[in-house]
């Protein structure tokens, strides 16, 4: 990139200009997309009514297959949300300077895809509209719910994930909004006065910012940590082979911290390429989102791992039967699985020559995401399909009510997520200005240098 | 009056001709699926009889029958984990309950059963006029959405506890039978209250015979099985 | 749950209504009543004793009655054939009684002839019609009237009997395909009685089946499963041994301590191969002394040849001779499957002579005869149409299909459940035959096979709606006569045969009202037993005359001679070369011979053996699925040389090689959606062929060809195929 294009030398309005791309008039295409996509939820949601009139006999559930493809797409969207949690909270604490244009897209995805996951559990129950019977509210029949129950623990802390990521969310994005407000007219005015809350960029204001975005990362770490042990238990918890495992939870957390950087991975490419932040999205950044997915390749690879070897080895009767599916009815799934999670991506991921091609990353992400869904069919399905009493073995494949829950919640992502994107910022404007501010030009023998000064004053060099 | 009902279920007698699953759909309102339903897993029979093979010796294959009723376990693995508290372990009468007006359907329960007797209502099941006429009026018709399974036909226990109260007398042994253990044509099925020593049932749990599925879960049924036996000689 | 005689106390002794014209609708208010019926208290049920007729066992039984309807059957604990107990066919009773296509009113045909189609008439009309045909026969040629039924036992077939025997035809056929004439002859050959025996299971040590299916189907499946249970668990220090010879293993070889598979029809050779062992080494003192035997050619049934005949090895003949010797008071027992072939009556003899040289006649753990007949000696002859003897009724149907074929009838009066058009061999062309007669009158409550070729059909009330009394063919010693009576109001708007006969007789006059003098067939009822000395109200309570007293046993006068049977091979029809397989066709614990079909909870009753649900298949075992390349679950034409159908292949683990298997009952054309199209009817594979002595129907004489063929669907099977090899897994 020469000196001249880089973004530091750009002026404000120049850069607000480049950053905020997304949020500019809606064109034909958009509304054309957006839909289109709006079509596919309703089309989704219709499904769902008629579901919820008829029955979950229109699903492909069975006994003893009573869980399938909605708690399924439950697990993988809440792992999905782990993204912001980590590129926004771990990336600050650790000081990884180049996650700045990334940390708005990915907490935005952690707060959607949370949206998206947590509609499951309600969708899914056999009575929908009684789900209020397992909030704690004050009845007659002095009735609370059993807080012994896993499920229950889910509801808990998904609430309080919700709400903590859309707080974290928003506490972010005020600056950025304050900066919209200065720009807007109309009704976005009104609605960036309304949501910037005041936001004069005064020091006072900026260091309260520091700190509570400070506080808000160390604290969404745990209630990301707690929010998928938690689903892990749901399996965990129960008495089904395969699924009494302790590894459970930190085998779910790294498994959702690998799905959420792929995820993140796939959503930066699309912004990419979507709003033009060729600029701010630099090969180095899938770089860097590549090495961290590499880790977690690493990571999750060693849980499964674990988990299978230690289940495999003491051969107790009822998950060797679940084991012994995976190489018999369940080998495709397995297969699939461990390819799309490790053998494809791990030799992939340690190329730098794959790392920095953004469509070659854009690919390996898609493999990771389709190998994590594969993840949780493989973990809700199999041990249910071969439970420990073998008479009433069957096997489950989702019906077209299912399937289009799938297609629905995919489409229902991209649509808030294109609406949050049109109406927000979707780069952390203010953050990128801040870590271009630490930047410098230097020139070292030859090289035009861009340096950065990190927090403590240190240089570090990058070529350009 | 607390109770401790069990089930013995006695394998050398029982000869697999199904009554009892009969019995139950009969006494309990249960739908009957059809042939499609019924591929895709779905029968609704609270009691089953599996028919297992089993190779013995000389490389011969015979066929053993296992009624499966609710275990109604001491340590009842569905109860904890439903969060309504739609199931929940009932102290007068030591048996597993289902209360239907509070399932929302999670299903966890159905997961956590590993002896898997726990049915679900996947559909609101049409009972053709004037088949309805037989419904039993003692206990409910369950919509879609819900969990069932076998109550040890809590409604007869119901019934005898009133009845025995009503004349001031003792619920004799053998009196409150559930649907299946009555129509057992060999006997197998035997139920009785543990807390009385003298029951059937009492003297049944110290037979030798005697053994639960799956001990080793710790979900301590209370709906246990007698070995079945084989002949001397060939 | 009160005891045996408490609930019964609690219910009422008679209906709530009168019987006649009962078309009351049921009450669908919730307090029906201003002024309710006797013995009716709101939400308290009332239990009505009565008699099952879903098979012929006869067991007793108590309904519970809940504001008029019918909810529950149980056994009644106080009858002597179930005590208490109930199988799945009784519990499904009810829903014969509250079926949505049970016929409701009387239907005239109202298309072609066999057609099936019909309309609505009042019963006025119907009767009309009846009695116009019944006189203009009765005036030109009553021997043209037919009467086909089921086989009917007690007031109800002395009342059928009468009237055709007064009106003046004697052409009064009973078809039941699963009748006993192999085993009355059989009997009759080896104890010197043409009766059908009490086996004394519960009091056995050692018990011999062959090919006998008795826990599941047979003569009575309750009243065996029940002595059975006390068989294994009543004695303290006793278990008894059982042992089941036979092609495949059923539910009830599944029981057995040790199952042998024998190939179709050998059955004989089986028994006598242990005699031959019981006389060569004396095993009992009866054997010890049956040197004439011996002598007339039993030395000739070695082990070995057994063995060659019948697949099992010469080894496992001795052994069981030997313990069977050794384990008395042994008992031997035959079943259909032995009984239905050419050589049925060789082979039941040939168990029989077991019983002989194990000396168990009229003794304890043994059979007896007992008189089971004794309550009714006073009518004299006619007491026989009490219970008659279990007939199957095949050459009297083979004789009426002829001259049905040749115009010999101008009138058929049908009854019954057993469908002769669904159960008799396609070879025998009973539709066309009966379509020979100008007018067919069925008196059904529902359409099936047969009815649906009528021209006219008058509803009749199913079991729980009439009244009646019985005598069960086995189970008791003389001491029980079940008395039926309407367990609720009959709702639609149908006759009782017996009644319309009774009515008919009286409007035609002459001998026939003569015979048949009453108001109507409860007033019958009423009048037989009044002379009986009993209170008929308690009794009615109770669900029958129970005296306790069983009667004295008939004599058997050969059981001290036994003789050899005469050996005999079975014969199966088709070159083996084009049907390689040997057919075994067994009726179904859920539907029977086929009327369990129709109602639901029957058709979702898991098959015992296959696990099967809704639909049959065909069943083979592993070597010979090998050979013909059939996996488990593959579609399949069963073809045989008389007719052939699509089955599911279900791959048995014990099934004699060599043997294909299908169970009876489904195949349905006709007989309502619970049981139309699940599967080909096995009856139609069958030849006319006859068991040579008895000309009774044999069943198992003829070879099938099993062909791959792509099938739509498949076998519900509630049981995985894998998971059901992992009974460890559970323990």
């Amino acid at each position: 990139m020469k000196i001249e294009n880089h973004l530091s030398r750009l002026d404000e309005s120049k850069l607000y200009d480049e950053l905020s791309r997304s949020n500019l008039p809606a064109t034909k295409r958009w509304y054309a997309g957006t839909g289109a996509l709006l079509l596919v939820v309703l089309a989704s949601v219709a499904v769902f009514v008629y579901m919820m009139f008829t029955g979950l006999g229109v699903t492909g559930l069975n006994r003893p297959v009573m869980w399938g493809v909605m708690i399924i797409l439950f697990v993988f969207w809440v792992g999905l949300s782990h993204s912001g949690t980590l590129i926004s909270a771990i990336l600050r604490i650790t000081r990884a300077t180049w996650r700045a244009p990334v940390l708005r897209g990915a907490e935005a995805m952690t707060a959607l895809a949370l949206m998206v996951g947590g509609l499951y559990p309600l969708m899914h129950l056999g009575r929908n509209w009684r789900f209020y019977y397992i909030l704690p509210y004050p009845s007659e029949r002095q009735l609370w719910p059993n807080f012994r129950s896993p499920l229950l623990w889910d509801a808990v802390a998904i609430t309080t994930y919700l709400t903590g990521s859309l707080l974290f969310l928003y506490f972010g994005m005020i600056p950025d909004l304050a900066i919209a407000r200065d720009r807007a007219t109309g009704w976005r005015k009104k609605l960036y006065t309304f949501l910037a809350a005041g936001f004069r960029g005064t020091h006072e204001e900026w260091r309260r910012y520091h700190v509570a975005s400070t506080l808000f990362a160390v604290i969404i770490i745990p209630v990301a940590v707690s929010v998928h042990s938690i689903v892990s238990w749901d399996f965990a918890m129960a008495m089904v082979p395969m699924w009494h495992s302790t590894i459970f939870a930190p085998y779910f957390v790294a498994g959702a911290i690998y799905s959420g950087i792929a995820g993140v991975i796939a959503v930066m490419v699309i912004l990419r390429k979507a709003f033009r932040l060729e600029k701010v999205l630099t090969p180095d950044h899938f770089d860097n989102l590549g090495k961290l997915l590499l880790t977690f390749t690493l990571v999750w690879g060693y849980f499964y791992f674990s988990d299978y070897l230690t289940a495999w080895y003491s051969r107790f009767p009822e998950d060797w039967e679940v084991i012994r599916s995976y190489s018999g009815h369940y080998l495709p799934l397995f297969s699939l699985l461990v390819a799309c999670n490790f053998l494809i991506p791990f030799p992939l991921l340690c190329l730098k020559r794959v790392r920095q091609s953004i469509p070659a990353m854009f690919a390996v992400s898609l493999v990771v995401n389709v190998g994590m869904f594969t993840e949780r069919v493989q973990i809700v399905v199999p041990s249910l399909a071969r439970r420990n009493d073998p008479s009433i073995w069957a096997t489950y494949f989702p019906t077209w009510v299912e399937i289009s829950f799938i297609i629905g919640s995919i489409a229902m992502f991209a649509l808030i997520y294109v609406i949050f994107s049109k109406l927000f910022p979707v780069v952390a404007i203010s953050d990128v200005k801040e870590q271009l501010f630490h930047t410098t030009d230097r020139t070292i023998g030859g090289a035009n240098l861009s340096t950065v000064v990190s927090g403590e004053g240190k240089e570090e060099g990058r070529e350009t | 009056m607390k109770r401790r009902w069990a089930m013995v279920i006695d394998m050398d007698l029982c000869t697999g001709c199904g009554a009892c699953v009969a019995a139950c759909v009969a006494e309990n309102n249960t739908p009957t699926v059809g042939e499609s339903e019924a591929g895709k897993g779905r029968l609704m029979q609270w009691i089953r009889v599996v028919r297992y093979f089993r190779k013995e010796e000389h490389d011969e294959t015979r066929a053993i029958y296992v009624a499966t009723p609710c275990m109604h376990c001491e340590k009842a693995p569905c109860e904890i984990v439903c969060p309504v508290y739609a199931t929940y372990h009932d102290e007068d009468d030591h048996v597993n309950a289902m209360v239907y007006n509070r399932c929302i359907g999670t299903r966890y329960c159905g997961n956590n059963c590993p002896y898997s007797v726990r049915v679900f209502n996947w559909w609101d099941y049409k009972r053709e006029k004037p088949l309805d006429e037989q419904l039993n009026p003692d206990l409910t018709v369950r919509s879609r959405g819900v969990m069932e399974k076998c109550s040890y036909c809590i409604q007869r226990i119901r019934r005898g506890k009133e009845t025995a109260l009503k004349e001031d007398r003792p619920i004799r042994d053998g009196e409150v039978l559930p649907a299946c253990a009555q129509t057992c044509p060999p006997g197998a099925i035997r139920f009785g209250d543990l807390d009385d020593p003298e029951s059937a049932v009492s003297r049944m749990m110290k037979d030798p015979r005697r053994f639960r599925l799956m001990e080793h879960l710790g979900t301590e049924p209370s709906t246990v099985y007698l070995k079945k036996m084989r002949g001397p000689g060939r | 749950m009160l005891n045996r005689r408490g609930f019964l106390k609690v219910g009422g002794a008679t209906a709530f209504a009168a019987l006649f014209g009962g078309c009351e609708r049921l009450p669908k208010t919730l307090v029906p009543f201003v002024v309710p019926p006797e013995n009716y208290a709101l939400g308290e049920s009332l239990w009505y004793a009565s008699v099952c007729r879903q098979c012929p066992a006869g067991c007793g039984i108590v309904v519970r009655n809940s504001e008029g309807r019918a909810k529950k059957i149980e056994g009644n604990p106080l009858h002597p054939v179930n005590r208490g107990k109930l199988c799945a066919r009784g519990q499904a009773g009810l829903q014969a009684l509250y079926h949505p296509e049970r016929l409701g009113k009387p239907l005239k045909l109202d298309g072609p002839r066999g057609s099936g189609k019909f309309r609505e008439i009042p019963w006025e009309e119907a009767l009309r019609l009846l009695m116009t045909g019944l006189a203009s026969v009765r005036e030109e040629a009553p021997g043209s009237l037919l009467m086909l039924s089921e086989p009917m036992r007690g007031h109800r077939n002395l009342v059928s009997a009468r009237f055709m025997k007064a009106f003046g035809s004697p052409h009064r056929v009973a078809w039941d395909p699963f009748g006993q004439d192999v085993h009355l002859a059989a009997n009759e050959a080896a104890y010197g009685v043409r009766d059908l025996p009490e086996y004394d299971i519960a009091g056995t040590r050692y018990l011999l089946s062959f090919s006998g299916d008795f826990l599941e189907t047979g003569l009575s499946p309750v009243h065996f499963g029940h002595a059975y249970g006390r068989m294994r668990a009543a004695r303290p220090t006793v278990r008894g041994k059982f042992v089941h010879f036979g092609p495949r293993l059923s539910m009830t070889a599944a029981s057995a301590d040790a199952f042998l598979p024998v190939a179709p029809g050998t059955e004989g050779f089986a028994a006598l191969g242990i005699a031959h062992v019981m006389v060569r080494e004396k095993l009992t003192p009866e054997a010890a002394g049956a040197v004439g035997l011996w002598n007339a050619g039993l030395k000739e049934f070695t082990p070995e040849a057994a063995g060659e005949r019948t697949g099992i090895s010469a080894a496992d003949i001795e052994v069981v001779a030997r313990e069977f010797g050794a384990n008395q008071p042994g008992l031997a027992m035959a079943g259909d499957a032995a009984a239905s072939c050419a050589n049925g009556v060789f082979n039941l003899s040939a168990v029989g002579l077991l019983n002989l040289l194990a000396g168990n006649v009229g003794k304890p753990g043994g059979i007896s005869f007992p008189d089971r007949l004794a309550a009714f000696r006073k009518y004299g002859a006619e007491a026989k149409l009490l219970l008659p003897a279990a007939e199957s009724g095949y050459p009297a149907v083979r004789d009426a299909v002829e001259r049905m074929g040749k115009g010999a009838f101008r009138m058929a009066l049908l009854s019954g459940a057993t469908n002769p058009a669904f159960t008799l061999p396609p070879s025998l062309n009973f539709e066309e035959a009966l379509l020979k007669v100008p007018t067919i009158v069925s008196f059904a409550s529902f359409l099936d096979e047969t009815t649906s070729l009528s021209d006219l059909v008058l509803p009749v009330p199913t079991f729980l709606e009439e009244w009646g009394d019985d005598i069960a063919p086995a189970g008791h010693g003389g001491d029980a006569i079940t008395l039926g009576q309407p367990v609720v109001t009959p709702f639609r708007d149908t006759r009782s045969m017996p009644d319309v006969l009774i009515a008919a007789a009286r409007e035609l006059g002459g001998p026939a009202a003569a015979a048949l003098p009453w108001g109507s067939f409860r007033e019958c009822l009423d009048k037989a037993y009044a002379g009986m000395g009993i209170d008929l109200e308690e009794a009615r309570r109770n669900g029958g005359i129970f005296s306790g007293k069983a009667g004295a046993s008939r004599p058997t006068p050969k059981a001290g001679s036994p003789a050899l049977p005469k050996a005999a091979e079975a014969a199966f029809a088709g070159d083996p070369a084009r049907y390689p397989l040997v057919l075994h066709v067994y009726p179904s614990i859920a539907l029977s011979d086929g009327r369990g079909a129709n109602l639901p909870w029957l058709q979702e009753l898991p098959d015992p053996i296959a696990t099967a649900v809704w639909r049959n298949w065909v069943e083979v075992g592993p070597k010979t699925a090998a050979a013909l390349a059939l996996s488990d679950g593959d579609g399949v034409t069963v073809s045989s040389p008389f007719g052939s159908l699509q089955a599911f292949v279900f791959v048995h683990p014990a099934i004699a090689e060599g043997v294909a298997a299908m169970p009876l009952g489904q195949g349905h054309t006709r007989y309502g959606k619970y049981a139309a199209d699940r599967g080909g009817n096995p009856y139609a594979l069958l030849p006319a062929s006859v068991e040579s002595a008895t000309k009774a129907p044999a069943r198992q004489s003829t070879r099938v060809s099993l062909v791959k063929t792509r099938m739509k669907g498949a076998l519900v099977r509630t049981v995985h195929p894998e998971g059901q090899w992992l009974y460890e897994n559970i323990l």
